[in-house]
């Protein structure tokens, strides 16, 4: 009936013609913003001394030579190795729990996710009461707990980074576990049975039986924890505001501070590029190491 | 009780109060009086728990001081702007997306590869990296503090994700029913709209609770385009309660704690509802499109 008219089209020209909205916004949202930011990285733009001149790598030439990047740098990577390593070892563990049966399964599954659903800014409102030196939740536990003597504090220039780190953990982790758990569920039972009779012990099944399907799931919560890491700002931004001092001043927080302090947006723009490949270069590394065996 | 048994329970409670424990903290702030809340050690359960704050804010009661009264209609401007924008990208985003996806799961033409690698890509870009060029775009079209601001921005982090999303959930639909109903006369586009759609209501249902939970939760952006106008979400409304950049907050945490609890109380729900799809969704990565995926429509 209405084949005829259709059928001229081609699948690979109908491909294109569903996916035309998609390339519109990607051009119009994210290569126009990204070419006017490399544009802009390279002039002196400012908005408060009125400035637009074209210099080069100039601000390249600072964000490479000043102290404070290096901080950053360090603190972000700090920051990221401690929520990869924690959430994926703790992202596995709630996934091979979950995949047990056990009574209120349901009831646990369902309750797990809910630090995801919940905004980093509000995790931030949370915590800074659980950390709250004179009265905080943490502070009275281990008080009752016998732990601590006296109310400490937790958010100190030494501490403030894993204190973020263990915030951030919280919310991220369920994410990466329910990849883990769905990875677990396409585990055969029978596989287990076999491992069992021939004599395998707990970790041993783990690592025969378990890991081979886990592989795919691993190589995606690796890489994406890695990059939602290195671009946390909100749980900074509302907790400490990089502080206390420059103790918690992670990278994308830096260029916050860089570019809307003195409104030096060309500044801020060289530095948002130079955190953006840095991104994309351990991506693309752990990306190659995770799939080189296929 | 086996000796497994008893370990599994022991984890699973274990990983209750590592999940639960901050967000009854906040919910015991939000019933607590400020005197109480002070107290050391804390009161694990309140002695005299009230409602009032949530009252107050949620408009049942009147304000019962002029900042309350500030906040109450903070709030509800917020969430308003808020419901506004969430839903309006949920809509867009799912739209567009079900049919790109739809291509890119199930059909081979040139630059896929190519493309596909570009939308990753720009998954990877952190939003202060966008924040500058967005904010001259919107300053030049004058969209800044609108409604349509944070629309179009949500957009462009949107649809590169349900995309991605979807095309895994369309790849792994069985072709059969697809092909046949082609072979019966139907056009490529309604047995899209009326046999792939179907088959895949959960996936993009999933998709939909994804984008809007994204949207729901945004902060940068919104503090950024649209903080402390009439066109601000309920992120940069909350946060501003608790004193962004180390303002100071008058409201008290009691009522800081209720605000952050109501702003959360329609993601909770869409979280508990979004676990019952979330194993199901298939992440895919480009080589295992490249290799693995099937083909035809």
């Amino acid at each position: 009936m209405r084949g005829k008219g259709y059928r001229r089209v081609s699948d690979a020209s109908y491909a294109y013609l569903l996916i035309i909205p998609l390339i519109i916004f990607e051009l119009g949202l994210t290569v126009y913003p990204l070419v006017y930011s490399f544009w802009t990285s390279l002039h002196n733009t400012n908005l408060a001394a009125n400035t637009d001149k074209y210099v080069g790598l100039a601000n390249y030439i600072h964000v490479f030579t000043s102290s404070a990047t290096l901080n950053s740098l360090q603190l972000s990577l700090v920051f990221m190795i401690t929520v990869v390593i924690s959430s994926v070892l703790l992202g596995i563990g709630i996934a091979l729990l979950l995949n047990e049966e056990f009574v209120g399964r349901g009831l646990v599954r369902a309750l797990v996710l809910l630090p995801w659903a919940i905004a980093e800014y509000s995790c931030a409102i949370m915590w800074s009461g659980i950390y709250n030196q004179s009265y905080g939740f943490l502070n009275g536990l281990l008080m009752q707990l016998g732990i601590i003597r006296e109310y400490t504090s937790f958010v100190t220039p030494a501490y403030a980074i894993y204190a973020v780190a263990i915030a951030y953990t919280w919310h991220y982790t369920p994410l990466g576990a329910f990849f883990f758990l769905g990875s677990l569920q396409a585990v055969p039972q029978d596989l287990y049975s076999q491992a069992k009779i021939d004599g395998a012990k707990v970790f041993r099944r783990f690592w025969v039986v378990t890991r081979p399907f886990m592989r795919h799931s691993f190589m995606i919560v690796a890489i994406l924890s890695v990059v939602q890491a290195l671009q946390a700002l909100d749980l900074v931004f509302v907790m400490t505001f990089g502080g206390p001092g420059v103790a918690t001043q992670v990278l994308p927080y830096l260029v916050y501070r860089e570019t809307f302090a003195t409104m030096s947006l060309g500044l801020g723009a060289s530095l948002a590029w130079t955190l953006s490949a840095l991104i994309i270069a351990l991506t693309t590394v752990l990306f190659v190491l995770l799939t080189r065996r296929r | 009780m086996s000796k497994k048994k008893i370990s599994i329970y022991v984890c699973a409670i274990a990983l209750l109060f590592w999940t639960l424990f901050p967000i009854y903290t906040l919910v015991l702030t939000s019933i607590e009086q400020q005197v109480e809340l002070v107290s050391a050690p804390p009161h694990w359960i309140p002695e005299s728990p009230t409602a009032s704050n949530y009252l107050q804010l949620l408009g049942i009661t009147p304000a019962v001081s002029g900042m309350m009264m500030g906040t109450v209609e903070t709030l509800r401007v917020g969430l308003l702007n808020s419901i506004i924008i969430a839903l309006a990208v949920t809509g867009i985003a799912t739209l567009v997306s079900a049919f790109a996806g739809f291509a890119f799961g199930r059909y081979r033409f040139r630059g896929k590869m190519q493309m596909l690698f570009a939308i990753l890509f720009s998954r990877l870009l952190p939003s202060v990296a966008m924040i500058i060029p967005f904010f001259y775009l919107f300053n030049q079209l004058g969209l800044l503090a609108t409604q349509q601001a944070l629309i179009i921005t949500y957009l462009s982090f949107s649809i590169p994700l349900a995309t991605w999303v979807l095309l895994g959930f369309f790849a792994t639909l069985p072709s059969e029913m697809i092909k046949s109903a082609r072979i019966d006369g139907c056009s490529r586009t309604s047995s899209i709209l009326r046999i792939a759609m179907p088959m895949s209501r959960a996936g993009i249902v999933a998709v939909a609770i994804l984008v809007f939970i994204g949207c729901w939760n945004e902060f940068f952006f919104a503090l950024m385009l649209n903080g402390g106008t009439p066109a601000q979400t309920i992120p940069p409304a909350v946060a501003s309660l608790f004193g962004v950049q180390g303002g100071i907050n008058q409201l008290g945490q009691p009522a800081i704690a209720a605000a952050t609890a109501i702003s959360l109380a329609p993601v909770l729900v869409l979280g508990l509802i979004f676990q019952r799809y979330v194993t199901r969704l298939r992440i895919v990565d480009p080589v295992t499109i490249a290799l693995e995926l099937p083909e035809g429509a």
